[in-house]
């Protein structure tokens, strides 16, 4: 017995892994060439798993925006927004984001993961109830754990469940919140906004919409799904993450209550040193290039749907309809694991999911498209789960 | 039928009959969760004996809840560790 005994299946898990091949969880990039392409063990591979969703992570004027960051401000801030650390750049970006989505407040954080961790921790106070989709991201799950509300879970993409369980629960002595997503990591399906803001609403409950995987890439602006299905101004939080879409790192929630502000004493803000200048400065510049390109997320939906067509007419088991984030069911870890390794080793890279990252304890080949793919690439990364395809009918078969 | 009186660890007592009824339907809803088919009792231990992980146990959970036309809130799932617990707690949301 030792402290990390309780390590032990994550090990042996492991240990099943490399005796298929690399693990899916430790793969290296030697090189990073361009948005879809970078080497893997001595290999160029195109990448079809990273949320690089607008391809900007090579973008001219984002590189240019953070090489002269670093060179104005430095490579880091050294401090907290509430210490050393709040430079005026970090409040440019938030009056952007607040302007582009029409909010009265925004307040940007390190990551996006802190913050979920932040905003919701902080809005869920003793005798709160904050609901959550049960295939909430784990941030969202540890943003509960770390308030001190009470938590309950409604189904996933569920508006009819959601609405029992507010009635169940109704006059509380605190307030209630309701936290949903907009398009789901995992399996890239969408959630009806506009129906669980309408049931969120009805029972005087707020709601919080985290569109991490969605902003920049659905809405007529890009101003993620809330936009595309008509409720942007009925949403009470939104929260979106730099590392996706916006090609950086770091995480924003916006308000239409200018309340929102108090939110910066949460503890994921206060204690935590804020965004390096070069990561703000490309944030500002991917934001400034969405702004200035309506159809920014043209090819990448062409792209998706030229993905999604292919992959469904090869017969793959497709968890949802197409949308930029495409995941197979696989129909175990073992053999989930096998195919990622095989299509590694023939030029493509894709994510593998497990549990507990994926609900139901499904096993899942994630693939993620950029805009900065070509239709070229993308025949040429179905021409490589064409081989696939074939070595599956070749083991059923025998 | 005549009813036994059962001792809880609270001090409280109650009948054996309610308790036998929420184990029976605990028990079917933890069909589909009970995948090695084992016999199910008061001393069946959620994630061990069954094998299920965290994930799951919140999706039981969710079953309950409206089995029972209950609220379970999460951060209470981590005290239930038996069935029995479970049981106790269903019993002593029902009663308020």
């Amino acid at each position: 017995m030792s402290i990390f005994s309780k390590f032990d299946p994550y090990l042996e898990r492991l240990s099943k892994a490399l005796q298929i091949g690399r693990s899916p969880v430790g793969i290296q990039f030697d090189e990073i060439l361009s948005a879809t392409r970078g080497i893997v063990d001595g290999k160029e591979v195109i990448m079809v798993g990273t949320n690089n969703y607008l391809g900007l992570t090579f973008d001219e004027k984002c590189v240019a925006a953070a090489k002269a960051a670093i060179d104005s401000h430095g490579t880091g801030t050294t401090g907290s927004r509430v210490a050393n650390g709040n430079y005026a750049e970090h409040a440019k970006l938030e009056q952007s984001i607040s302007k582009f989505m029409g909010m009265a407040s925004t307040i940007v954080f390190s990551t996006g993961y802190q913050t979920n961790l932040a905003a919701i921790s902080a809005l869920v106070g003793d005798k709160d109830q904050v609901f959550i989709d049960a295939d909430s991201h784990a941030c969202i799950y540890d943003a509960t754990r770390l308030s001190t509300g009470s938590t309950i879970r409604f189904r996933h993409n569920n508006a009819e469940d959601l609405d029992k369980r507010l009635a169940r629960t109704e006059k509380p002595e605190g307030d209630r919140l309701v936290v949903v997503e907009g398009m789901y990591s995992m399996f890239g399906d969408l959630a009806p906004i506009d129906e669980l803001t309408e049931v969120a609403h009805k029972h005087g409950a707020m709601i919080y919409v985290d569109e991490a995987h969605s902003f920049g890439s659905f809405g007529p602006n890009g101003r993620g799904l809330s936009e595309e299905q008509g409720v942007l101004d009925k949403v009470d939080f939104y929260s979106a993450t730099f590392s996706k879409s916006l090609a950086s790192i770091g995480g924003f929630c916006s308000s239409k209550h200018p309340q929102f502000e108090m939110l910066r004493v949460s503890r994921p803000y206060m204690f935590t040193a804020s965004s390096s200048p070069s990561s703000i400065a490309s944030a500002q510049a991917a934001l400034d290039h969405i702004i200035a390109n309506k159809g920014v997320h043209e090819n990448l939906w062409a792209r998706s749907r030229q993905l999604h067509a292919g992959l469904a007419e090869m017969g793959f088991d497709l968890a949802a309809d197409a949308s930029p984030v495409i995941a197979i069911r696989r129909p175990s870890e073992e053999i989930a694991i096998r195919d990622f390794n095989t299509l590694l080793d023939r030029g493509v890279y894709v994510n593998f999911s497990g549990p507990p990252a994926t609900p139901a304890g499904i096993s899942l080949l994630r693939l993620s498209v950029s805009a900065a793919h070509t239709e070229e690439e993308i025949d040429q990364v179905l021409a490589v789960f064409k081989t696939l395809a074939q070595d599956n009918t070749v083991t059923a078969a025998e | 039928m005549r009813e036994a009186q059962i001792e809880l660890a609270s001090g409280e007592s109650v009948s054996s009959n309610t308790q036998d009824l929420i184990l029976q339907k605990v028990t079917s809803l933890l069909g589909p969760f009970n995948r090695e088919g084992i016999t199910i009792s008061r001393g069946t231990e959620i994630i061990t004996d069954l094998e299920v992980d965290s994930v799951a146990v919140f999706d039981l959970i969710m079953e309950v809840e409206d089995g029972y036309d209950i609220t379970f809130p999460m951060e209470t799932v981590s005290e239930i560790k038996s069935v029995g617990d479970l049981v106790d707690t269903i019993r002593s949301l029902k009663n308020g």
